[in-house]
Formats: structure tokens, C-alpha cells, sequence
């Protein structure tokens, strides 16, 4: 008996779901979802830096490029990504096709606050407004930093910036 | 005016006109009562996962509900220098993961994120130990009633089981989410505090034993009775502060004490005995001399011989308040620490208060017990720790930011 009320209540999404309403199709836009900042004896000092990590969706119809920010805590807003360990500036940005998510994590991709004006700790809320070539610039909702141990990465002290 | 069996008929003689049609609907049909099938086992099989308390509101998750199954309490101190500002930075860390968590999704920049299936009832409550307000030059912001305990003749406490800065109790109705839970709050909460101790505790699991009935001990007693019902007017003068400084107005006062029993020597007593001890019955859980768990105690009822049939030695007398206000939420876990030593068990109940005031409506009532209830033969308190809970959090709000901001 139980079980038909389990198969009943399975079974009246799957009639009535020819008849539920199409979804409206959001307007088309970039979507940036769980964005953080880390927080690390990188970021603790003026003059530091650090990674700031998050998924981006485009949901335009062409492809965009992710160039660079501005953040009122930081002098300079880079694409980076790590290769083997070793973190460089990414040449052309981070290009995101059309419907496809890139999501910027520690030892990959990540966008790179430079030039801190204060430190960042975990707990501090950070701002940062995204630029691309293909869309308008986006202010993030503030991303909070936190101390993280994952990708753990060498940064070249010859990098060039 | 056509009947719903005509319509029915119709719709079949459309059906059958093109006989493909009518076998590829027929396919179709059972493929959906198999999906449709296979959905709602699905769904019965992830129930215990998708539970989720509400964690918003005037006062924290986790006091004014059913116990979880599993619930680990944890006791930090500050780190050295951590001064108000880090505290906030702290609580800031911390509402963010209890929204993520509670809502069953992973804290961000989690490194194992797949392990967070679901919230299966996750609570966190955070409080502070009377040493932060110490630390932190916050003693204004004691709420009234809430200070350290005095020490008591039958208390064996231990540093590993007593005292704390922070308070960081997480609760949940499975044992590897509240685990992944836990991990990721101390993570996050490492730069802060230093965990001090941690303890686990446990209840029967979900689908064991039905909801709103008092649970039973490792001694075999029901235990929380007397507590108030939830969402009534007495729970909420028992537990929730009315009045004092705004972070604590919604929030409640915690004893928290870890009871060790011996239950090689229990098990020695017979069933009368051991009714006679604690003053109820065992099965029902009953007080002596009545049918029911929730019929009134009649402390003055006597025996044939003239013998008190509540024996002025048992727990239920002795814990009884003695004037109004004397009671208060009790929200007991069961401990049971598998190999402490290779030949024993260290079994015991993670015993909670939570009251507006642990001085009035607590501290009699412990005086009582610890000055003379026949139940101490067979437990002793090893571990002691207060805690100031904080309210509660709305949507946008941090946790504690009015104490430490």
C-alpha cells in the first residue's frame, strides 16, 4: 500500500510535465557563482597579493574573455593561471565560450589581487568588479577569504607582472 | 454534456486509429511508470539527507528540537592575540558556512565538496566560555546568571572535558555529513581558536524511534521528561533571554557536563532497585505509584509500610524544582568512547542545561543532586563547561557581530 503512494506521488510530475510552462529563458548575461578570496602569508601584509577563485558562466550567445578587474583593495587585477606548479600571467585572458562554465580554482586558473592596499585575512569580505572583452564589467557581490590548503602553488619570484 | 468515460473512450478510439501511435504510447507510458518508480525510491532512499533545519531567526539552530542522531561538541580558546575585530572575521567565516551547510551545500573553497550530500538536519550553535569575555575585556556583556560553576564534592572534572572560549556544537541525523561539517568549521577556524576538546555524542537514529518521545540513557532511563514543549510559552521562558545585552537577547545560557557512568555496577542492581534510584518506572517511564511517563509526580504518596513510594534518595525528588523558575531544557547525547582502555567501556550522556539564567533556574537544582541524590554511586561528572549562546542570525546578519563589533 505504501508503496502505490510512492509510485502515485512519482508519477504525477512525469504526467502533468508536458503541460508545465517552459522556462523563461534568463536574459542573456555572465553568471558568477561561490567566489572567494584566499587568505594566506601571502595576503596578510600591505603590499601583498593573492588568488581569488569563483565559476563563471557565460550565458551570452558569443564568446567573452575575461581581461581583468578592479577592487578598491587591490593596486593591480591579473588573469593567472599555474602550470606545473608555477603561477604566470595568462597571456590573452581566460576566454569562456558561449553556454560553458570555467571555474577558477586553487592550482588552475584564478584572477590575481597585486599591490594590496591592506591585508587580507580570512574573514575580510573583498570587493571586485570583473572586465571582459565581449561583455560588460560585473561587480561581484563581496567574496569572502578564507585560508585554504589546496593547490598550493610556487609563485616565481621572476615573474614578470 | 459529456461524461468523463466518454472522453476516456474517445481518447482511446483516437489512439487506436493508428496502431503505431498507440504502441509507442503504451512504450512510453511504461517507461514513465518505471522512471516515476524509480524517482520515488530514489527519493526514499536520500529522505534522511534532505532534512534541513531552519537556521535563521531570532534564536540558533539547535536547542529548540529534536536531538539529532550524532552531534559533536567542540571547545576552542582564542589563539594568542585574537582581539574583537578577529572574533568578527571569525563569526563572518562561520555564518557563511552555517548557511552553506545547513542548507546542505559545501562551505566555499571546500577541497572535498562531493561529500556533502545533503544537510540531514544540520544545526550549529555557537556560544562563549565566561574566559573570552575575560580575554577580550567583554565582561559588560555578560548576561545576567551566566558565570562559571562552582565546583561540586561529587565532580572528577578533567581539562580535556572542561571550560572553553568558544563553543561550537554541530548536530546532524548522519554521521559522515556531521563529520565533513565539523571538519570544515574548524578549518575554518583555525586561525582563530585552538580546539581545546572535542566530544561526540549520539541518540537513536532516524526511523528508530518515534518523534517527541523521550529518549532513553545508556542506563536504561527515559531522560527529559520534564523538559517544556517545543515552540511553547514555557520553553521560551525557561531557555530564551529576555533581557540584556542585545547579542544574548534570543539566546540561552549552556551547562554542558560529561556524566561517565559505571554501568558494570547498574547492571549489578535489579530492576526495583534501580526504578527506586531514580524514581520512575523503567518501562514506561512513569513516575513510582502512576501508569503513564507524563502523569503528575506524587511526592507525598506513601507506601502500605508508611515508606515514601518515591524514596527521598531518588533522582526525580532531589532534581524537582523546589520554588518556580528552577527548571530549565535539558537536550542530552549519549557518549560511548570504543576502546579508552582495551578492556572497557567508557560509556556516559553528554548532559546539557540550556536556561535564560543558569544561576536561578540551574544552580539549585546542581546543588541539590551533587549534595545528596543516590544516583552519584553510579555517575560521575568528569567534564564542565558553560556557555553563553548567542541569538540568532537573520539573512544577511553576522553571527554575535553586535558582542564583538
Amino acid at each position: 500500500m505504501r508503496r502505490s503512494v510512492l509510485i502515485a506521488m512519482a508519477l504525477v510530475p512525469a504526467l502533468f510535465a508536458p503541460i508545465a510552462p517552459a522556462a523563461v529563458a534568463a536574459p542573456a548575461q555572465v553568471v558568477v557563482a561561490d567566489s572567494w578570496v584566499k587568505a594566506s602569508s601571502f595576503s596578510d601584509h600591505t603590499g601583498g597579493m593573492t588568488g581569488v577563485f569563483m565559476k563563471i558562466t557565460n550565458k551570452t550567445k558569443r564568446a567573452i574573455t575575461l581581461l581583468s578587474g578592479t577592487s578598491t583593495i587591490a593596486a593591480m587585477v591579473e588573469t593567472h593561471q599555474v602550470v606545473d606548479g608555477v603561477m604566470s600571467k595568462t597571456a590573452r585572458g581566460i576566454k569562456i565560450m558561449p553556454g560553458k562554465t570555467v571555474t577558477l580554482e586553487p592550482g588552475g586558473l584564478h584572477v590575481m589581487l597585486m599591490g594590496l592596499k591592506k591585508p587580507i585575512l580570512a574573514g575580510t569580505k573583498v570587493d571586485l568588479t570583473l572586465k571582459f572583452a565581449g561583455a560588460s564589467p560585473l561587480v561581484l557581490k563581496p567574496m569572502l577569504a578564507k585560508t585554504a590548503a589546496a593547490g598550493e602553488e610556487t609563485y616565481d619570484p621572476g615573474m614578470k607582472h | 454534456m459529456i461524461s468523463r468515460r466518454q472522453i476516456l473512450l474517445g481518447g482511446l478510439a483516437t489512439a487506436g486509429a493508428t496502431g503505431g501511435i498507440l504502441a509507442a504510447g503504451g512504450a512510453a507510458a511504461a517507461q514513465a511508470y518505471k522512471d516515476g518508480f524509480a524517482a520515488a525510491e530514489l527519493k526514499a532512499q536520500t529522505r534522511v539527507a534532505k532534512l534541513k533545519s531552519n537556521f535563521n531567526g531570532k534564536h540558533q539552530a539547535g536547542i529548540e528540537q529534536r536531538a539529532q542522531a550524532h552531534a559533536n561538541f567542540i571547545g576552542l580558546d582564542l589563539k594568542p592575540g585574537i582581539t574583537r575585530d578577529d572574533m568578527l572575521r571569525w563569526m563572518v567565516l562561520l555564518t557563511d558556512d552555517i548557511t552553506r551547510l545547513c542548507s546542505g551545500e559545501p562551505v566555499l573553497a571546500d577541497p572535498e565538496p562531493d561529500v556533502m550530500i545533503g544537510a540531514a538536519n544540520l544545526t550549529v550553535t555557537v556560544g562563549f566560555g565566561p574566559t573570552l569575555f575575560k580575554k577580550l575585556g567583554l565582561e559588560a556583556q555578560l548576561p545576567d546568571g551566566f558565570a562559571e560553576l562552582p565546583s561540586f564534592k561529587i565532580d572528577k572534572l578533567r581539562d580535556e572535558f572542561s571550560g572553553g572560549d568558544v563553543l561550537v556544537q554541530v548536530g546532524a541525523d548522519d554521521l559522515l555529513i556531521l563529520s565533513h561539517a565539523t571538519r570544515a568549521l574548524l578549518r575554518d577556524s583555525e586561525a582563530f581558536g585552538q580546539v581545546r576538546w572535542q566530544q561526540a555524542g549520539f541518540t537513536n537514529a532516524v526511523g528508530s524511534s518515534p518523534e517527541g518521545k523521550t529518549q532513553r540513557n545508556l542506563m536504561g532511563q527515559v531522560d527529559g521528561t520534564d523538559n517544556p514543549e517545543f515552540g511553547s510559552p514555557t520553553f521560551a521562558n525557561q531557555v530564551w533571554i529576555k533581557d540584556g545585552p542585545a547579542w544574548a537577547v534570543g539566546g540561552t545560557q549552556l551547562a554542558l557536563r560529561r556524566i561517565q557512568m559505571n554501568l558494570n555496577t547498574w547492571d549489578i542492581l535489579g530492576r526495583t532497585d534501580k526504578e527506586e534510584v531514580i524514581g520512575r518506572h523503567l518501562d514506561t517511564g512513569a513516575p513510582l505509584g502512576k501508569a503513564h511517563e507524563f502523569d503528575p509526580i506524587d511526592f507525598d504518596a506513601k507506601k502500605e509500610n508508611g515508606l515514601q513510594v518515591i524514596p527521598p534518595f531518588a533522582h526525580i525528588r532531589r532534581a524537582a524544582a523546589s520554588k518556580p523558575g528552577e527548571q530549565f531544557f535539558r537536550r542530552p547525547f549519549n557518549y560511548q568512547v570504543v576502546g579508552a582502555t582495551p578492556s572497557e567501556l567508557d560509556s556516559g550522556l553528554l548532559w546539557t542545561a540550556y536556561a535564560a539564567d543558569l544561576t536561578k533556574q540551574y544552580l539549585p537544582v546542581q546543588q541539590r543532586l551533587a549534595d545528596f541524590d543516590l544516583l552519584n554511586k553510579w555517575t560521575t561528572p568528569i567534564g564542565s563547561a558553560v556557555f553563553a549562546i548567542a541569538r540568532g542570525f537573520e539573512p544577511g546578519e553576522v553571527l554575535a557581530e553586535e558582542l564583538f563589533g
